[in-house]
């Protein structure tokens, strides 16, 4: 008897927690025939249009006269139309070399490319790097301060901890939307120059050899051979429940950094 | 034994449940517009020079050519002549500036070796031992010379001249007066 009775409330409990299941998948499929309901309505084209979204990371170096698309990824007929290009290409002028403390030209710019408005940020990544074998491996010991990118347009971005030192990533965040339509616009540039510091040549190591009556002093600089990376990604994010979005794509509270 | 399939049960739709409320609200998180664009880019920076320098002795004139024996990397160099209190030495030549601070300036960049700037022209350094006596027997005459990565300002200008072509004798000091503390100057001493 209390066999029986302790197998009908086990089974009690299994239909109770079938039934949960149901309801909780019932509840998940009316939610995806409401959106299918609310994409085939009147507003349509409208939503449809949202998805249209994009950008573009453009670049004037050396002797470029107009800005030029470096990479892009735009949404257009349902599918990402995407190219990436490699920066720095022609800052030194072929048959040059890289001067130290030299102010390069390097404007670089975000273009809203899609048909939707769209909140932006930058990060820009700057690190060293030495071949070593075949690889290349960080150089640690230099201070990313010392690849100097001149920000410019200064009052329409934010600066994530503008006061930290030695940092490899920078964040800007644009302040307000950067419009849809491509051209001027639609640009927002947040940096105009390149320098690398001469005290990259600081640190090295001297040897001196006597030979009858010359003495040879030969000096090492330790870092020799070694290359400076500058990688920039552009993030974007729809202005549409903008609050939210940004908090959901980018992890950061718009209102305090002040960019709605 | 039985019980323990019917609680294996029991877990497994609870946890079937849970996977779909999951699921549900992973939806509603990445229902957003985003897009992304990333690029990158490097150069090789070469430090480092070495030179070698080469002297003759041709009826009391001393020429003096320095080269540039670096595979990759350009570089600046002075020249200091020392010698005893009776000995004058007239340093001269094309393209080399007097710094006044002793050194003489060779005012253009010198290249790698092999390439056509990868000499300077001659330093002739004319000496006159007029008051030496016999009793003061032989003499020195010592080139010291020394080279450094070259360094520019903001323009692109060499650092260590002034925007007129004088040798800037501050500067060089300045510029490398930093590195002077890890002992980065390449020098060579010559003497005879």
């Amino acid at each position: 008897m209390k066999k029986r009775r302790k197998a009908s409330h086990n089974r009690k409990v299994t239909y109770l927690l079938f039934a949960l299941a149901a309801v909780l998948l019932l509840g998940s499929a009316v939610g995806s025939t409401r959106a299918a309901l609310t994409y085939y309505s009147e507003n349509y084209i409208a939503e449809f249009a949202l998805g249209q979204i994009g950008v573009s990371l453009l670049e004037k170096s050396g002797a470029d006269a107009e800005p030029l698309e470096i990479s892009r990824r735009v949404y257009v007929d349902n599918d990402w139309s995407e190219s990436q290009g490699e920066l720095l290409q022609k800052m030194v002028p072929e048959g040059e070399k890289l001067i130290l403390n030299k102010r390069y030209k390097e404007e670089l710019s975000v273009e809203n490319s899609g048909v939707i408005d769209e909140y932006v940020r930058v990060r820009i990544y700057r690190y060293w790097t030495k071949k070593e074998g075949d690889k290349d491996k960080k150089v640690t010991t230099l201070s990313p301060d010392l690849i100097k990118l001149n920000y410019t347009n200064t009052d329409r971005w934010v600066m994530l901890d503008p006061d930290v030192k030695d940092k490899e990533c920078t964040e800007l965040y644009y302040k307000g939307i950067l419009p849809a339509g491509q051209g001027e616009g639609s640009r927002a540039m947040f940096a105009d120059a390149i320098t690398i510091d001469g005290q990259v040549a600081a640190d090295a190591v001297i040897t001196e050899k006597k030979d009858g009556n010359t003495t040879v002093i030969t000096t090492t600089y330790k870092y020799d051979g070694v290359e400076f990376h500058l990688k920039v990604e552009v993030d974007a994010v729809q202005t549409h429940n903008a609050r939210d979005a940004i908090k959901s794509a980018w992890g950061v509270d718009a209102d305090a950094l002040g960019i709605l | 034994m039985k019980n323990r399939k019917r609680y294996r049960k029991t877990i497994a739709l609870t946890a079937a449940a849970l996977s779909m409320m999951a699921a549900v609200t992973a939806g509603n998180a990445m229902a957003y517009f985003t897009t992304y664009v990333e690029a990158g880019g490097g150069q090789t920076i070469s430090l480092g020079a070495d030179t070698s320098i080469e002297e003759n002795v041709e009826s009391m004139v001393k020429h003096v050519t320095i080269f540039n024996t670096s595979e990759n990397n350009d570089c600046v160099v002075r020249v200091k002549v020392l010698s005893g209190s009776k000995v004058q030495c007239s340093p001269e030549g094309p393209d080399w500036i007097d710094g006044g601070d002793g050194f003489w300036y060779y005012n253009k960049v010198l290249t790698p070796k092999g390439t056509d700037g990868g000499r300077t022209s001659v330093l002739n350094i004319a000496i006159n031992a007029d008051e030496l006596s016999k009793e003061d027997g032989s003499f020195n005459v010592v080139v010291v010379q020394e080279c450094a990565p070259p360094v520019y300002d903001a323009d692109g200008n060499l650092a260590i001249f002034t925007a007129d072509g004088k040798a800037n004798p501050e500067c060089w000091e300045k510029v490398y007066t930093n590195w002077q503390e890890y002992k980065d100057i390449t020098g060579k001493e010559a003497g005879n």
